[in-house]
């Protein structure tokens, strides 16, 4: 219950918090952090969650994106039509892949993940009939709800805000039905989830599923916002990052996935000024972060409550 | 309910670390399996819950051959095990570690279990019930709240033994259950293990330990080297000149 009560203080600030928002950069932002969580949850419930790692997330972000792109530039549809694809392709996508592929595990999942996300970005590039190839696609509608368009920065604020805090309520939900259980105990004993009768074969290739139909939503999202897209967004380096983003917020926690896909979102922009030096910072940051504390983020929050909860014992 | 075991054998490579194994035991009992390090006893375990495909032979329960099948769907049939070595999701709590054990009974999918959906909820709530039954009988209700990785060692057999019982099991496999426990805590385990046949669960122990198992135990199977050497019940195994053999080394004349 009281993850229920930090979540409506966030509520609440996201609603209030433009009334002393003045740039439409700062709405820029808030939109890719949210877009950001969104793909960053996905990986916590895969990786953290579930215990398999992927290095190919962009690839499916990519495809939601170009699925957006694709379904209303090219054959005229609706925007909402674009994101529902953008969900359901890479998922499905997800599932025919994860079922051979994740019997893998450790190193190895995380290599064949990588070849997985270089195999689509090719496709971006070399797909030229379909993707336009580095040229990309241009003039892709924003998502319209009755009045509502995405394209202004507020109403996109509020509409990607929306989507990233439903989509947090109903992973953290998630991780507390017999599904979270059988995903958290496949994590640590495969052994053991098999002799309780989870199938987990399929229970990975449908975890693998949801978390790149989440990765879809947050590309069909970023495309409908920008209005463009291009190989180049769709790199190794972003599952990288989403990887980093995950590690500095803490893998076990979804609360730490979240925090560290904002991170991973405004620290650019706070260390602008240093330019390309900026790998220095999130680099360091990550190796100090690591080695003091794996947990991450949230591994630090847990140690400053059971220090308080030492020293309140101590003085009662 | 009738298990039979039939001709077991397993090789790995050069290796035979089953072989030719054949008896059967009827439930609800306590039946023993036992043996010197090595002698083939996790792999017959192993072999009984799907996680070994047998070389030759099968193991039919109720008739039906069990071996073969893939663990998850061994458990389908009513089989729970526990493992040698402890294998619990430590950051999760105690109640929600025994609750995987009632998985297959909740049922449902994704979707109706995150927006618990009529079916899933009545599912989560009743196997919610039976386990904290579980957890008292286990007396580890108290604890039910604690991450499990917090536990003693004593503690985490009763929760993977908790977690196999809420899978509702008519043959429950316990692996070296007394290893590493003091001797208050291995009399206490006994002490539950003898209340199990009464709720109509056939308990098959493994041991190292064959104190342990003679008081519980109604029926004893013991193997060397990979094979049966004896079967019977506690008395006539403590006798046994083969059983001595195998434990004590061969006595030189």
């Amino acid at each position: 219950m009281r993850q229920i009560h930090v979540l409506m203080v966030l509520i609440l600030a996201w609603l209030l918090a433009p009334l002393m928002i003045h740039t439409g950069g700062t709405f820029n932002l808030f939109i890719f952090a949210f877009i950001n969580l969104i793909l960053v949850l996905g990986l916590s419930l895969l990786f953290g969650y579930a215990g398999q790692i992927s290095l190919g997330q962009a690839g499916f972000y990519g495809i939601g994106a170009y699925m957006a792109a694709i379904f209303t530039v090219r054959s005229g549809l609706p925007p909402l039509v674009g994101l529902v694809a953008a969900i359901i392709v890479p998922a499905a996508l997800g599932y025919v892949i994860g079922r051979p592929v994740l019997r893998l595990r450790g190193y190895y999942l995380a290599m064949v993940t990588a070849a997985l996300g270089l195999i689509l970005h090719t496709v971006f590039v070399e797909w030229v009939d379909m993707t336009g190839g580095y040229s990309g696609i241009t003039g892709i509608p924003a998502l319209t709800i009755g009045p509502l368009s995405a394209r202004s920065p507020v109403t996109m604020y509020y509409l990607s805000g929306a989507i990233g805090f439903i989509v947090m309520l109903l992973a953290l939900r998630l991780v507390d039905t017999a599904y979270g259980r059988a995903m958290r105990t496949m994590r640590e004993s495969e052994m053991a989830a098999r002799s309780c009768g989870i199938p987990t074969a399929r229970l990975k290739a449908e975890v693998f599923a949801l978390s790149a139909g989440l990765s879809g939503l947050a590309g069909a999202l970023y495309a409908q916002y920008v209005g463009f897209v291009s190989p180049e967004s769709f790199t190794i380096d972003t599952s990288i990052n989403l990887l980093l983003a995950l590690a500095v917020g803490g893998v076990g926690s979804l609360w730490g996935a979240a925090f560290g896909a904002f991170l991973l979102t405004f620290m650019p922009e706070w260390f602008h000024q240093l330019q390309n030096a900026y790998g220095l910072v999130l680099g360091a940051l990550v190796v100090v972060m690591l080695t003091l504390e794996p947990r991450g983020f949230w591994g630090i929050l847990l140690r400053l409550r059971d220090a308080l909860a030492g020293r309140r014992a101590k003085t009662a | 309910m009738k298990i039979e075991i039939d001709d077991i054998g397993v090789r790995f490579g050069g290796l035979w670390a089953n072989r030719g194994i054949s008896f059967r035991f009827e439930g609800p009992s306590i039946t023993a399996v036992i043996g010197p390090n090595g002698a083939g006893k996790s792999t017959l375990f192993n072999v009984m819950t799907g996680f070994l495909t047998p070389t030759t032979g099968e193991i039919r329960l109720r008739g039906e051959r069990i071996s073969g099948l893939a663990p998850e769907k061994v458990a389908g049939r009513r089989v729970g095990r526990t493992f040698q070595i402890p294998e619990i999701c430590h950051e999760m709590s105690v109640r929600d570690n025994v609750l995987v054990g009632a998985h297959r009974h909740i049922g449902g999918n994704l979707f109706s279990q995150v927006l618990n959906l009529g079916a899933s909820a009545t599912a989560e709530r009743e196997a919610g019930e039976r386990v904290d039954a579980i957890l008292r009988d286990t007396r580890l209700y108290d604890l039910r709240d604690r991450p499990a990785g917090t536990l003693p060692l004593g503690r985490v057999r009763l929760l993977e033994i908790a977690r196999a019982l809420a899978s509702q099991p008519e043959l429950l496999l316990l692996d070296e259950a007394a290893s590493g426990l003091n001797s208050q805590e291995s009399a206490d385990l006994a002490a539950f293990i003898r209340t199990l046949p009464s709720q109509g669960i056939s308990v098959l122990l493994i041991e190292h330990n064959v104190g342990f198992v003679m008081e519980l135990a109604s029926t004893i199977a013991v193997l060397d080297h990979g094979q049966l050497i004896a079967i019977g019940a506690p008395d006539a195994i403590r006798n046994n000149e083969a059983v001595i053999t195998a434990y004590l080394g061969k006595r030189k004349s």
